[in-house]
């Protein structure tokens, strides 16, 4: 019974995983781009420049939390305000530490815990 | 009863998991089966005439030291509702061989200059005014692969830039032709059009003995609305003196600039999987 349940909090996490990073690793509307290049032998490579990991389940709360917060925005929600916190520069909004990254050329912000 | 009611938990789950996949295959051409793609085109049916221009556009581009062009294009995109929208871009591109590689680009909301040097990547936005660094692979084509797949960069038309690029752009391709000859920008070009698994392309060369790229267009397959990539290359400069100057390929930070890191697929699985 535990081993049964636990796989299906397993998979349902797993899926939750996919859903948050198939919505929010594009931040701009766009959720289909166009291949740039016909190579793909460098989509092969990719295995050996950055070897995907195994997907570890987190404990179905975290997935639940995680599902209803966006970890990764391209615009700011309203009323931030800059903050450095060890020489590292956030903008703070309602309670959230969101750290400005470049994804490609495009500045995406990232909620971040901040000590 | 409850075990049965898992069970049929656990199926309906399944089922989900292999429908999303597939949905995901047929829209994006996933690439998690890339292992068992392993198709060389040998057997491809490539008319000898094509293949003799792509080869000498080949061998040209990787023969010269340094060069630089300039880029003009577009590419579509769906959105969310299916819509297609188009982004154009423009920009410029300097290659120092073996490890130097410098863009200046600018599109509809963005304008900025990516910098390889040999050592690090540098990415910097001047409307946001801010950069990042990173460590860079020794050479170009490394670099290029870990551009793309490590920080997200991908300059248009980056196939171009890898040596021996007729390999790369051949791999995949099951068939190629020469349609004929077109004019590009006051420029006679062949025009080559190629079929692949997941994409086809067309590439306008020009003709003469400076056999250089000046147009390139990818419609992706996999995805059910398309979309069209297209690059036009112009100015090509391909003379080997006077060297570029080392700094065009150095950033010197300004003043006033934020120094911000670089969001890795790495990165970003950590922050939607936050326990990992």
């Amino acid at each position: 019974m535990k081993k049964l349940s636990f796989i299906a909090v397993f998979f349902l996490t797993l899926l939750a995983a996919e859903e948050i990073v198939a919505q929010y690793a594009y931040p701009a509307a766009a959720v289909r781009g166009t291949s740039r290049r016909t190579a793909r032998r460098v989509d092969r490579r990719q295995d050996v420049l950055d070897p995907t990991p195994v997907v570890v389940a987190p404990a179905a709360p975290v997935a639940a939390a995680a599902a209803t917060t966006a970890v990764v925005v391209s615009t700011l929600p309203a009323g931030c305000v800059p903050r450095t916190v060890s020489g590292v520069n956030y903008n703070y909004c309602n309670g959230v530490y969101y750290q400005p990254q470049y994804q490609g050329t495009q500045v995406v912000y990232v909620v971040v815990q901040v000590q | 009863m409850k075990i049965k009611r898992l069970i049929g938990v656990l199926f309906f789950v399944l089922i989900a998991i292999m429908g999303c996949e597939s949905d995901k295959k047929a829209e994006t051409g996933s690439t998690t089966d890339r292992g068992a793609e392993t198709a060389k085109t040998d057997n491809a049916d490539i008319n000898e005439e094509a293949a003799e221009i792509m080869r000498n556009m080949s061998d040209y581009l990787t023969g010269l030291q340094q060069f630089s062009y300039k880029i003009a294009g577009m590419h579509e995109i769906i959105d969310t509702a299916n819509n297609k929208l188009e982004e154009t871009y423009k920009g410029e591109i300097y290659v120092k061989r073996p490890n130097k590689l410098r863009t200046n680009f600018t599109s509809e909301n963005k304008e900025g200059s990516i910098y390889y040097d040999g050592s690090q990547f540098t990415m910097m936005g001047k409307k946001v005014n801010m950069y990042a660094q990173t460590k860079a692979p020794p050479t170009l084509d490394q670099a290029l692969d870990s551009a793309k797949y490590k920080l997200y960069l991908d300059p248009p038309g980056a196939d171009i830039l890898y040596t021996d690029l007729y390999e790369g752009l051949m791999e995949e391709t099951i068939s190629g032709k020469l349609v004929g000859e077109e004019t590009i920008n006051g420029t006679p070009t062949q025009h080559l059009s190629f079929e692949g698994k997941e994409v086809d392309w067309q590439i306008w060369i020009e003709k003469g003995n400076k056999p250089l790229p000046r147009k390139y267009m990818i419609t992706t397959k996999t995805v059910a609305e398309k979309p069209v990539f297209s690059v036009e290359f112009s100015d090509w400069k391909t003379d080997q003196s006077p060297a570029f100057d080392k700094q065009l390929f150095v950033f010197t930070p300004p003043k006033d600039a934020q120094k911000i890191e670089f969001l890795t697929p790495e990165k970003l699985r950590k922050a939607t999987n936050p326990t990992k």
